[in-house]
């Protein structure tokens, strides 16, 4: 249905509209065009251009030409009140910005890999496993190096590339994630202005259990105070449901 | 041009001049007006919030009040129609009174226009070349040309025909009957491009109906004959002008059939809304029956339904040609659709909201005495200009007097 | 036909018109006058109560945006942080932010990611100084955030008052609305001042010292995306971001109309509007529509877009998107 770009879609949508929306706005201005004839050339000003040339509101206004900035700039929003954190705070980062070195190998040297546990009896109890089909830990850690993950033929993902190891799996998304469109940016959406930054896949979601976690919602609309016939106090919830 | 200047001072005087009845009734509209004003002080300074609108409801009272009243003032039509092209000798008595409240109605919506302004004191951003005038696109740029060119027609008409009787002269044909054939025309435009400021909304499903213009007509032919017939009786019962009975009657026959076809749209209207309850329908339904526990609009509606039903019943029996029942059909028509047309027009277009939010309006304390006052000045202007324009159409007030009491003409006015 | 007036015509009352005015008359009306004009000052009373400076010559003599030339505009942006100082105890940097060459923005949302948590909502008040009563009034944010009931889009059915522990719910899904910079605007359309315009990179902005407050826009728009100044904007000192733009963000005056303008003083900076910077679930993509390579283009070419009320032909640029 989509055509390529979005610039030919949006000539196809105006073209539908010059055939359907434009003709029947016609008819109304038409009925009261007979009103008042000496409007004509006014109007016929308005509804003769083409539908490509701009908004319809520009058509009498005299643009003084003003150079872009005519004031300095003042320096881009800082708008550190913006809550920006990733949704997911894990223990694991805590702890590394409580010192941890994170060296899983510190205890793993010890414990030998074992397959067949996908319950881990001492440490990890923590851990539910809630990931589709994967029932083990070395679906994704690596049985040799505990740092890093598993790839498809057994070498090692380095724990910065996360990613590549959610995209052995999640192809679609990860070209989505790869193209800007699935999980936040941050920063400049034009390139050359600043940084973009994107989340990786484990800062959002918890890579054991990784459905996106319930957030508690922010305060709600209110009912207007100003308006009449306010709800009844618990009530709020249940207006405009069937 | 001097004895222009005359004329407005007799008119200025002639304006004091009266019975105790009078100052009283003027004074108690200038009062009221005045509490009006100061309402509206306090809006303009703490700003819309002495409002009952909100965000969702962003149109009220002040709004539907001059919806009904444009189509009041376009209803002085009815007089000049059978006057001038149906050539009815009786009609010219009453023509002017007509024009002359057509006048202050309009002044009426104008004023209530500009309370509902957020920035009135920006009014001037409208009047090229100063302003922007987003003509021909806004409607509402078009309702402005109209109203304000109504206006003029009707100073223009009623002021030459008035100047020419205060100096018993035949007025000029070329200077007033084209503008009183354009008025007729202009009439019908100013209610229908009233409807179309709403009608034109394709976001408002309640309003984008091409029924609305139509019903917006045929409302207004029963309002607005209906408060004529009101005020012509008190003009004959309090002033030395009078009215006979003919006039009463042909509105009378125009009302019922007005209110025969308005009767007939509300129903096509309702049967569209209800019998295939679309989404489109939620607005019908909460004016009617209410929505999610909303029902404020309600008992409004149903009161005007039966209003309406009541005036519709004494109006096609041959009870109202007695004056007392038709005096009570024309009440209960006036408030009917007062109500319908305010109350049940302009606000379920905003209920529910374009996102289906339920939010209910009724005027506040401050908004209802703006619009009292508004409705006293209407009053008030319209009971000055017939005080004025009395004498000079029974000929008392005139350029020539003969100050020895004679006999005084006793021709009727006639134009 | 000829009718004998009932009443007789008395000329006694109207000779007294074409005789001069007597002494006594004159200060008979020259009382009634002054109790008039009493009356009248009385009912203006509350005009007192203006705040000096609110309606300056200055701004009764303002141009239209688009005719100020640039010593006009900085004088106005100079006045405005005046004011804004003097009422808010803020001073403000206002910028005229103008548009981008060869940029025309575009949004998206995702259906399917967005949890309903109205940070985007509650962002939307931090950075465009909205009037609000106190933090968690959200009456004035240009998002409205909507929870609908899964197995339809039912705009009727809805529910904005939702409060629940946690969202999302199991059987609802939600659907955050703004402004849509609709190429056929309804609302720039019936302004009668023009006081509400589409700018060349699609935004439709609203020139606060042009708008007369007539709301008919509100009433045309099928978003339900514009708010109304029903009073001065009460806003915090410590809450008011102090980086505006003319036609954005900067403190609106009373009685004006306002709206959504994917936060230009941001984006055309080149920066991502805040409500897509705080949305936990990355559900909102922003970017240019001209440029192929843009985030909203790759949604436009890879991704099943729905358009909010499309039969209304106001072909928004705002696009809902699904995904799975």
């Amino acid at each position: 249905m989509l055509p390529a770009d979005p610039t030919s879609k949006e000539s196809h949508a105006r073209k539908a509209v010059s055939a359907r929306g434009r003709s029947g706005r016609w008819l109304a201005t038409g009925i009261a065009l007979v009103l008042a004839v000496a409007t004509w050339r006014g109007l016929h000003a308005q509804g003769g251009r083409d539908a490509t040339a701009g908004p319809r509101s520009e058509v009498k206004l005299p643009a003084v030409p003003r150079p872009a900035t005519a004031r300095p700039e003042v320096g881009l929003p800082g708008d550190a009140y913006l809550d920006r954190t990733p949704p997911r705070q894990t223990k694991g980062l805590d702890l590394v910005r409580a010192g941890w070195t994170y060296n899983c190998m510190e205890c793993h040297k010890l414990f030998p890999a074992r397959w067949h546990y996908d319950r881990p009896m001492t440490e990890h109890q923590d851990v539910k496993l809630d990931h589709g089909n994967n029932r083990f830990c070395l679906n994704c850690h690596h049985p040799a190096n505990r740092n890093a993950f598993v790839d498809y033929d057994g070498s090692q993902i380095a724990e910065a590339d996360v990613v590549l190891l959610c995209a052995k799996c999640h192809g679609p998304i990860y070209r989505d994630w790869q193209a800007g469109v699935h999980g936040r940016s941050n920063g400049f959406w034009k390139a050359g202005e600043g940084p973009k930054t994107k989340l990786r896949c484990i800062q959002c979601h918890d890579p054991h259990s990784p459905k996106f976690r319930p957030l508690p919602p922010l305060a709600p609309l209110r009912y207007p105070p100003r308006a009449a016939n306010p709800p009844v106090a618990g009530e709020g919830a249940a207006v405009g449901q069937h | 041009m001097r004895d222009y200047l005359t004329f407005l001072l007799r008119v200025w005087r002639v304006s004091f001049q009266g019975s105790w009845k009078f100052y009283a009734w003027m004074t108690g509209l200038s009062v009221l007006s005045l509490i009006g004003l100061n309402a509206w002080a306090r809006q303009f300074v703490e700003g819309l919030q002495t409002t009952g609108m909100t965000n969702q409801v962003s149109w009220g009272a002040y709004i539907a009040n001059f919806t009904f009243l444009v189509g009041v003032a376009a209803a002085a039509v009815l007089l000049v129609i059978p006057a001038y092209i149906y050539k009815k000798e009786f009609m010219h008595e009453v023509v002017l009174f007509g024009e002359l409240m057509a006048i202050a109605v309009i002044v009426m919506c104008l004023l209530f226009v500009t309370v509902d302004l957020g920035h009135p004191d920006r009014f001037h951003h409208m009047i090229p070349p100063i302003g922007i005038f987003n003509f021909p696109g806004s409607i509402l740029s078009w309702d402005v040309i109209v109203l304000n060119g109504y206006l003029l027609l009707n100073l223009h008409i009623a002021g030459y025909l008035l100047y020419c009787r205060y100096h018993q002269r035949k007025p000029t044909k070329t200077f007033y009957i084209p503008f009183v054939f354009l008025s007729i025309a202009w009439a019908v435009s100013i209610h229908t491009v009233t409807a179309f400021l709403y009608v034109g909304l394709a976001g408002r499903s309640y309003w984008h109906h091409p029924l609305v213009p139509s019903r917006f007509l045929a409302s207004a032919f029963v309002a607005g004959p209906a408060l004529m017939i009101l005020t012509f009786q008190i003009i004959r019962r309090v002033t030395r002008y009078y009215i006979g009975d003919q006039p009463i009657f042909t509105l009378r026959m125009i009302m019922t059939v007005a209110m025969i076809i308005n009767m007939f749209l509300l129903g096509c209207e309702l049967f569209t809304e209800f019998y295939s309850p679309t989404e489109h329908a939620a607005a019908a339904h909460y004016l009617y029956f209410g929505l999610h526990g909303h029902r404020g609009l309600v008992p409004w509606i149903w009161t005007a339904i039966a209003l309406d039903f009541i005036g519709l019943t004494l109006l096609i029996t041959p009870l109202s040609r007695r004056i007392v029942w038709l005096n009570l059909a024309c009440v209960a028509c006036f408030i009917g659709i007062w109500t319908e047309k305010g109350m049940g027009l302009i606000i379920p277009g905003f209920v529910p909201s374009p996102l289906g939010q339920v939010v209910e309006y009724l005027p506040t304390l401050n908004e209802t005495l703006v619009c009292l006052g508004i409705w006293a000045f209407g009053t008030l202007l319209y009971s000055w200009m017939l005080h004025v324009a009395i004498p000079i159409m029974n000929g008392s007030l005139r350029a020539r007097p003969q100050l020895s009491p004679t006999e005084p003409e006793t021709a009727p006015a006639r134009f | 036909m000829s009718h004998e007036p009932r009443n007789e015509v008395s000329p006694k009352t109207i000779e007294q018109v074409y005789r001069p005015v007597t002494r006594r008359t004159f200060l008979k009306g020259a009382a009634a006058s002054m109790v008039g004009v009493a009356g009248l000052m009385a009912a203006l009373k509350p005009l007192l109560a203006l705040e000096q400076g609110e309606a300056t010559l200055d701004d009764l003599l303002q141009k239209h945006y688009r005719e100020l030339t640039p010593q006009e505009m900085q004088r106005i942006l100079q006045r405005l942080e005046d004011k804004c100082q003097r009422a808010y105890g803020v001073r403000p940097a206002i910028r005229d932010a103008r548009p981008l060459e060869g940029v025309e923005f575009g949004y998206a949302l995702n259906l399917t990611r967005c949890i309903g948590c109205r940070r985007c909502a509650h962002a939307c008040l931090k950075e465009n100084n909205q009037s609000r009563d106190d933090a968690n009034d959200i009456e004035m944010s240009y998002i409205r955030v909507l929870e609908m009931n899964k197995g339809a889009i039912n705009l009727e059915t809805s529910n904005v008052y939702y409060d629940p522990e946690q969202v999302p719910q199991k059987d609802k899904y939600y659907m955050p609305v703004q402004c849509h910079q609709c190429r056929q605007s309804p609302c720039t359309q019936v302004c009668p001042v023009q006081a509400t315009w589409q700018e060349p990179d699609g935004l439709v902005v609203v020139d606060y010292n042009w708008c007369i407050g007539c709301r008919y826009c509100m009433a045309a728009c099928p978003y339900e995306a514009r708010r109304f100044n029903y009073k001065r904007p009460t806003i915090v000192k410590d809450a008011i971001n102090p980086n505006q733009a003319y036609l954005s963000n900067r403190i609106r005056p009373k009685g004006v109309v306002e709206k959504c303008t994917f936060c230009l003083q941001r984006t055309r900076a080149g920066k991502y509007p805040a409500c897509l910077e705080v949305c936990p679930t990355g559900a909102r993509v922003f970017g240019n529509l001209l440029d192929p390579a843009s985030e909203i283009s790759y949604i436009l070419k890879n991704k099943r877009v729905y358009l909010l009320k499309e039969e209304v032909g106001t072909l928004p640029r705002f696009y809902y998107f699904f995904d799975q």
